[in-house]
């Protein structure tokens, strides 16, 4: 807040009440959400919390503005929910107070590394438990099934994404239309029976007590993988080992990008909608991203801190013969990068 | 036709375009079944409905998920730069002309890029228009929240099972999730509560089926609907206000919907009734309330 020259800070997002205060809100779907949320009224001393549950009406982001008077100076918000908060707020002419979180939450304390580790390894766990009963004449929805049952006995507060098992075909011709005229991954569950030699890309995303966990790797239905499916499988290894190598402080999201490409025979290993690599912290995807359209003007003034954290997400593509997607966590060390988890590539390896 | 009250009710306000963030108002007006993420979100443009041509246009990578009114040609690609999003939406048929554009939230940035890029434009309360839009349930929508009340149901019954066979608060919630799941709906409205009270253990759940609501708590042992509970469901009579049902009550629909104290119960309307460790989803009519969630227990 000091170096941004802000003197009182409005939290409406959940992700960032969380990560400020460390209030987590129930895991809710978003209106929900929203309708019970708790905004955070930050100073460089204080923090408390305000419940203003009729914010989309004119009484209620007014009862809220009146309750910020005591606190006079510059003003920045995250987000309006409503536009009556924003009508509310015009006279503090607010500023954005995105550029600020961005910088505080982009490199994680030890303890926050150690939430989202823990986070990872329940999310694991259950996935482990659920890849055994994957077999052909099963649904997709069984696997979420199976998924719930473990996750949150295993202690899970929340599924943040409704969990994916994309079955993806072997060429892009028999995939639903996309803009870029690659994969349309991730696609949710349907009800879908699987066959006996479907390849699925799961992805599956936990929250644990405010913190965010990042799943996914690549299932084969009934079958082992064939020699071509390890090949592809082994070009996902080389360019993750690509990436950690060039993983460190001082180094830019756009040099994961490139380290990427470059293991890849120059083309990009990664869905063109999306990036090779995310942060990850109380939000499922967070800021830094490393090969989106934002480009190389963006991403390399991103520059890594020890105690940034990153999903790495290549997408090995062989069209006419499927492909390989897997996601690691990494953290970034004083010298490196360490992987925060060693889960297998069953049944790749 | 819910793409039809939306455009009435722009007519009505003379609002020329809305640009929707929350996702039960542009699955509401377009149909279209996006991947379903847990939590609040900040407001992004992810569907346009624009008055002069009558379209609705979605944020979507693919055409999965969109239904067939919503043709390939009303689809914009998302995009990591917000200026490149912006950039989308204006190009969409009538947004750059739009006097009057109702938007659901905002923030600082896409506040200054949608005033940089439609520098005519009035931004006005795009939620209270599809407030009022989705206020009254048509007999199709009733009959979507009373499937999503038999998931409801379901889960909750293998919860309370969980219950009496004396499993701790986590093993509930798993139970009752991996039922939910195995009914085929896969996203919850919230994470099953467990509250115990003494000898007392209440349960509350919620589903979202093809991303309609119907929410559900019992407790056991005690009365499947309170004498509290029933006597406010008694009160959802087209006429009443929300703040007389003696009860802690909000709307149901595409989710959650947020009703004002002040507002008057009209037939159609659906909303969520709790009291004393029981809640109930309630649908007002021209005659006696009916509740859409059965009584299990």
């Amino acid at each position: 807040m000091a170096a941004h020259g802000v003197d009182v800070v409005v939290l409406c997002g959940e992700n960032n009440v969380a990560y400020a205060t460390g209030h987590v809100a129930p895991s809710q779907e978003p209106a929900r959400a929203g309708a019970t949320r708790s905004v955070a009224v930050v100073t460089p001393t204080t923090e408390h919390l305000v419940k203003v549950p009729l914010i989309d009406f004119d009484d209620g982001a007014r009862e809220l503005v009146a309750s910020l008077a005591d606190y006079p100076g510059t003003l920045a918000i995250d987000e309006y929910p409503s536009i009556a908060l924003r009508m509310a707020l015009d006279r503090r002419s607010p500023d954005d107070a995105r550029p600020l979180l961005t910088t505080a939450k982009f490199v994680k304390t030890p303890a926050e590394v150690e939430a989202i580790r823990r986070a990872q390894r329940i999310n694991e766990m259950a996935m482990d438990d659920v890849l055994p009963m994957l077999r052909p004449g099963m649904r997709d929805t069984d696997l979420t099934a199976l998924f719930f049952r473990r996750v949150f006995e295993l202690g899970a507060t929340g599924s943040t994404v409704d969990p994916i098992w994309n079955v993806v075909p072997n060429s892009l011709r028999d995939a639903p239309f996309t803009f870029t005229g690659h994969l349309p991954f991730p696609l949710p569950s349907t009800g879908r029976l699987l066959d006996k030699g479907d390849v699925i890309f799961n992805d599956t995303g936990i929250d644990f007590n405010g913190w965010a966990s990042d799943y996914g790797r690549t299932w084969c239905v009934g079958v082992d993988p064939d020699a071509r499916q390890r090949s592809q499988f082994h070009r996902y290894l080389e360019i993750v080992d690509a990436c950690c190598d060039v993983i460190k402080p001082g180094a830019s999201a756009w040099d994961v990008a490139v380290a990427a490409r470059r293991a890849n025979d120059g083309d990009p290993p990664w869905l063109p909608h999306f990036y090779v690599a995310h942060g990850i912290g109380t939000e499922s995807a967070e800021l830094p991203f490393c090969g989106t359209d934002l480009g190389e003007e963006v991403e390399s003034q991103v520059v890594f801190e020890e105690g940034t954290v990153l999903v790495l997400e290549p997408v090995v593509w062989d069209d006419g013969h499927g492909g390989y997607r897997a996601e690691e966590v990494v953290v970034v060390t004083a010298d490196g990068c360490e992987l925060l988890t060693e889960y297998p590539h069953t049944p790749y390896e | 036709m819910s793409k039809e009250r939306v455009l009435a009710e722009m007519a009505r306000r003379g609002v020329d375009a809305l640009l929707l963030g929350r996702e039960g108002n542009a699955r509401y007006v377009s149909g279209a079944h996006r991947l379903f993420l847990a939590s609040e979100r900040a407001f992004a443009p992810g569907c346009a409905v624009v008055a002069e041509t009558g379209a609705v246009h979605v944020l979507s990578l693919t055409e999965f998920g969109m239904p067939e009114a919503i043709p390939r040609d009303n689809l914009y690609p998302p995009s990591w730069n917000p200026a490149t999003l912006v950039g989308r939406v204006a190009a969409i048929p009538g947004v750059r002309g739009a006097q009057r554009v109702g938007v659901d939230g905002l923030t600082p940035l896409f506040e200054a890029l949608l005033v940089a890029a439609l520098p005519n434009a009035e931004f006005v309360d795009g939620e209270a228009v599809m407030r009022e839009a989705r206020r009254i349930k048509s007999a199709e929508e009733v009959g979507q929240i009373r499937a999503a009340a038999e998931i409801a149901n379901a889960m909750l019954t293998a919860a309370l099972d969980a219950v009496g066979a004396g499993l701790d608060d986590g093993a509930i919630k798993a139970i009752a999730m991996q039922a939910m799941a195995a009914h085929g709906v896969t996203t919850a409205a919230f994470e099953p509560l467990v509250t115990r009270d003494g000898e007392r253990v209440t349960v509350a759940v919620g589903v979202l089926r093809d991303g309609w609501e119907a929410d559900l708590t019992r407790t056991v042992a005690g009365p499947v609907r309170p004498d509290e509970l029933l006597a406010a469901i008694a009160r959802c009579r087209a006429g009443a206000a929300v703040e007389d049902l003696g009860a802690d009550a909000h709307g149901v629909g595409l989710g959650y919907e947020v009703v004002s104290p002040g507002a008057v119960l009209e037939p159609g309307m659906v909303l969520s009734v709790g009291a004393r460790g029981a809640r109930d989803v309630v649908l007002v009519t021209n005659d006696e309330p009916e509740a859409l969630t059965p009584p299990t227990l």
